[in-house]
């Protein structure tokens, strides 16, 4: 089990070094002149110059990149071309924030996204479960930044029961971790009924009937076991995609967190925050599907098995 | 001996989006205490309906039962709610599946499966009385009771089914469906399932209704046999009526010739020309007609008569006109 | 053996496909996506024929934030353009941007993963690498480096979400070609002969296009929200160029006093991907032979 779990840490590594090598190749190779940018279009072509050798960049792209892993391995993610401060700093501040989101709104993802397809697969057929298909499908259209703007108007600025903006309580998380949670909830639903269908239709489902068991006995005790497999497996996806999500939902709720930061920070081509961001997230996501794979492996007595014996 | 179990005309079919499928049309079957009946018919012939309909498991708004009745110890099931059902199933009428495989919960532990039947009709026990029944019923199933802590996915096909019996036999019900409990399994250890069942029925006296499309098993632990063919019985007797090949329904006589002889060398096999008509369009009168070497005129117009000469009964219109002539003649 | 010939019936991929339409028809909610969609699609595509694109970009402040009326069926923005021209024009980028995403993506992702699954191996080995490495990072942050490196624009956008797409949609197909090879029909057809050409043509094809076209469609919809998406933060899209999600951004500050501003085009986007959602969902029934239903 132990050696399995270092496999994986292992394997991290390569996949980090490559999305950052790509990322900074795109951003180094790209048109546009970030010095420029940054000193003004009324710099001399001397102090130009300068800058551009201060910050290494009349160097060979490879050699370049390699020095600024060297750089962020020691621990120094470089400081942000516009504002100056160090990115791994900011980064610390920011990050709890897009990740208390993301949490969160996975959190109502997964309990209403359960329980509400666990309820449409037991009724089959029925207007319930119709009903419930309909509303997912349609959930699963709304624009997450557009639904965050209707709610912000209507239950912040016209009805007043929420606050509109930032951070600071769990008042304030209510209405982001909702909007949030919108689209991946819709598709919750829907993977859940199916999965749980699957299940429901099963032999071994037959013979709990077949034992004399109550009808909820059988979906709480024997399907639903099987049934939230897959779910598990797709939590890493979930959580991804809710990093990614809370990325725009942070710009409508004005949440300090690293979303608006990387946004900011591609308009104005700024490439160490963007860099910084990148390695990060990659970093984190990783780690997530890790222990989700984990998780799984503790769930299914088949895997389990297979690591103690 | 009063019956058991008396199933009478049961007409079962299934709703589907496109089509009705009937595939019960008229099925008898009565069974006494302790008796074990061999069910046999060919893939189609609606076998596995009849179980699923005794336990109404049938899939919940597509199968139905339009006519007929099952009376079990003098009660009409057709007419039983669901929540008398549960207190059948499991505890007084217990079901063995086909496909052993399938049949077991993989995330949970075979010991906790057979636990629960006790758990669901036998509550009032104790846990460690319900621990006691559980290691004696691996042991009489013979699986070591250390193993019940394992998982499905961890024993032989073999043995899977052996913790389906013992789940089928713990509550010692009076009756159990086995839906061709060794058609998934190597010819050796059906043998020994076989075995098995058998010891467990005398043991316990338990009704069973054996249903397979393998003749040769019937004779190894049944004592009476009813061929079932497009949702009808159209034979039923001792093993001594229908196994001395005397008087047979035409599809019996099929049946037995279809088996390849030892002692007689042939070069080709004697199959049953054609095959079972269409449940979604079934003809009327006699279903077997097409395929019957015997057909008259009668046949094609009039559904045949059930007619019964002592244990023997028969749906055919040559032992109608037979056997009524004899019994004019006594 | 001669029985056997009238017995065997030749289900060629002609009634196939008949049936799969059979099944889509049935289904309300799709065909009425289908034809919706179509409507939409048609507007949008002969919108310079009978709209002048002027009208989309001519500000004229007098007029601001009118209400909807007759002259201004949608009403006017912020700066006195006509919304409904607005939202015609935007949707002529956010349908077929998200189109062009979805055809490079299907393109690219086809090349790839039916390359990993037909010859596995090493070739197999590399690729899922590559798509391991893509998918290390949500799309988002992908698209959006993409973009800060590429810089504003259309085509620009095009290219940033198929880098973002391509990864999952090459496993796609690579998963379903190499299901597909291990089943048992592909090595029966083997075994009495089928050449290689002939398997991937009449067997391995049909049965894969069809997640694949499930899945294109589903991406289509994704597509149109990560553009209005992207268009909402202002990346990807420069003014004065309408699209749907610049229109809610360009408006936000005023959507509580004018809310036809705010849903009219968060409408136009919503009832678009719902079509696309119910086209999806109806294909992937249609294509379903044991349906779930």
């Amino acid at each position: 089990m132990l050696r399995y779990i270092l496999k994986r840490i292992l394997l991290i590594i390569p996949v980090v070094i490559g999305i950052t090598f790509f990322i900074y190749i795109v951003l180094a190779l790209a048109p546009g002149d970030p010095v420029s940018l940054m000193l003004g279009s009324d710099a001399t072509s001397e102090q130009l110059a300068a800058m551009r050798h201060q910050l290494g960049m009349d160097q060979n792209v490879i050699v370049r990149y390699l020095l600024y892993m060297k750089t962020v391995l020691s621990g120094d993610f470089c400081t942000s071309w516009l504002n100056g401060r160090p990115v791994f700093n900011e980064f610390l501040q920011r990050i709890p924030h897009t990740f208390a989101l993301a949490v969160n709104s996975l959190i109502i993802t997964i309990v209403f996204g359960l329980s509400m397809g666990i309820f449409a697969a037991a009724r089959q057929n029925t207007p319930v479960d119709n009903i419930t298909l309909v509303f997912a499908l349609v959930f699963s259209s709304i624009p997450t930044f557009w639904c965050g703007l209707m709610f912000q108007i209507v239950f912040a600025l016209k009805l007043g029961w929420l606050p509109s903006m930032g951070v600071g309580s769990i008042r304030h998380m209510i209405l982001p971790a909702l909007t949030l949670s919108m689209i991946s909830l819709a598709g919750q639903v829907r993977m859940t009924r199916s999965s749980m269908l699957d299940v429901i239709n099963m032999d071994y489902i037959r013979t709990a009937r077949a034992k004399g068991a109550s009808e909820f006995r059988v979906i709480m005790r024997h399907a639903v076991r099987n049934g939230l497999l897959p779910v598990v497996t797709n939590l890493g996806i979930l959580f991804a995609n809710a990093f990614g999500g809370a990325i725009v939902t942070e710009t409508v709720f004005a949440i300090p967190g690293i979303g608006v930061y990387m946004i900011n920070a591609a308009k104005a081509r700024d490439v160490p925050i963007v860099m910084g961001v990148i390695i990060f997230v990659a970093i984190i996501v990783a780690v997530i599907n890790l222990l989700t794979d984990l998780i799984y492996a503790f769930i299914d007595p088949r895997v389990k098995m297979g690591y103690m014996s | 001996m009063s019956k058991l179990l008396e199933i009478k005309d049961l007409f079962v079919q299934y709703n589907t989006d496109t089509s009705v499928v009937h595939a019960l049309n008229g099925l008898n079957i009565t069974l006494e205490k302790g008796e074990n009946l061999g069910l046999v018919g060919e893939t189609g012939a609606g076998k596995t309906t009849l179980a699923l309909s005794i336990l109404k498991l049938l899939p919940n708004k597509v199968g139905q039962v339009t006519s007929g009745s099952i009376v079990y110890e003098g009660q009409d099931l057709v007419g039983f709610s669901e929540g008398e059902m549960r207190k059948i199933r499991g505890e007084r009428i217990s079901m063995i599946f086909q496909d052993p495989m399938t049949s077991l919960n993989p995330t949970k532990t075979v010991g906790l499966q057979v636990r629960e039947v006790l758990d669901l009709h036998f509550n009032q026990l104790s846990s460690a009385e319900k621990q006691r029944k559980v290691d004696a019923l691996f042991e009489m199933v013979g699986i070591p009771a250390s193993r019940q802590h394992e998982y499905p996915f961890q024993f032989s096909g073999g043995m899977k089914q052996r913790i389906v019996i013992a789940m089928a036999i713990i509550a010692q019900p009076e009756l159990i469906l086995a839906d061709e409990p060794t058609t998934a399994l190597d010819v050796t250890i059906q043998a020994q399932i076989l075995e098995l069942m058998r010891r467990l029925q005398k043991e316990f006296n338990t009704a069973m209704i054996l249903i397979t499309h393998d003749l040769g098993v019937v004779v190894a632990i049944c004592s009476k046999v009813a061929v079932v063919y497009s949702g009808q019985t159209i034979e039923m007797g001792t093993i001594e009526d229908v196994y001395s090949r005397k008087e047979n329904h035409p599809y019996t006589e099929g049946l037995f010739k279809c088996i390849p002889d030892l002692k007689t060398e042939s070069e080709r096999l004697t199959p049953i020309i054609g095959s079972m008509p269409n449940p979604e369009n079934l003809p009327s009168g006699c279903k077997f007609y097409d395929r019957c070497s015997y057909r008259m005129d009668l046949c094609a117009a009039k559904e045949p008569e059930y007619i019964t000469q002592g244990t023997h009964s028969i749906k055919c219109w040559r032992f109608a006109v037979k056997w009524k002539k004899a019994e004019g003649l006594k | 053996m001669d029985d056997f010939k009238e017995h065997a019936t030749d289900r060629g991929a002609q009634s196939q496909f008949g049936s799969i339409i059979f099944r889509f028809k049935k289904n309300k909610l799709a065909v009425f996506g289908f034809f919706f969609l179509a409507a939409l699609a048609l507007i949008v595509l002969t919108a310079p024929l009978y709209l002048d694109y002027s009208k989309a970009i001519r500000q004229n402040i007098s007029q601001q934030f009118q209400s909807p009326s007759w002259k201004h069926p949608f009403g006017t923005d912020v700066f006195g353009r006509d919304l409904l021209a607005r939202v015609i024009y935007g949707g002529r980028i956010s349908l077929f941007a998200g189109l062009g995403v979805v055809l490079c993506d299907l393109s690219f992702g086809m090349l790839l993963g039916g390359v990993a699954g037909y010859f596995g191996g090493r070739v197999d080995q590399i690729i899922m690498r590559f798509t391991d490495i893509f998918m290390a990072v949500p799309s988002i942050l992908l698209a959006l480096a993409v973009v800060t490196a590429l810089g504003e624009g259309t085509f620009n956008l095009i290219i940033a979400l198929m880098i973002a797409t391509v990864p999952r949609t090459s496993r796609i197909v690579r998963s379903s070609i190499l299901t597909l090879r291990n089943q048992e029909f592909i090595e029966a057809a083997k075994c009495y002969g089928t050449s290689n050409a002939r398997i991937i043509i009449k067997h391995i094809l049909p049965n894969s296009i069809g997640p694949v076209v499930v899945t294109a469609t589903l991406s289509l919809g994704s597509a149109i929200l990560n553009i209005a998406a992207l268009g909402f933060l202002g990346v990807g899209i420069s003014p004065p160029t309408p699209e749907w999600g610049t229109i809610l951004a360009d408006n936000r500050q005023n959507i509580l006093y004018y809310p036809y501003l705010g849903i009219i085009p968060g409408l136009a986007i919503g009832l678009s991907v719902m079509c696309v959602n119910f086209i999806g969902d109806g294909l992937r029934d249609a294509l379903d032979p044991k349906m779930k239903k």
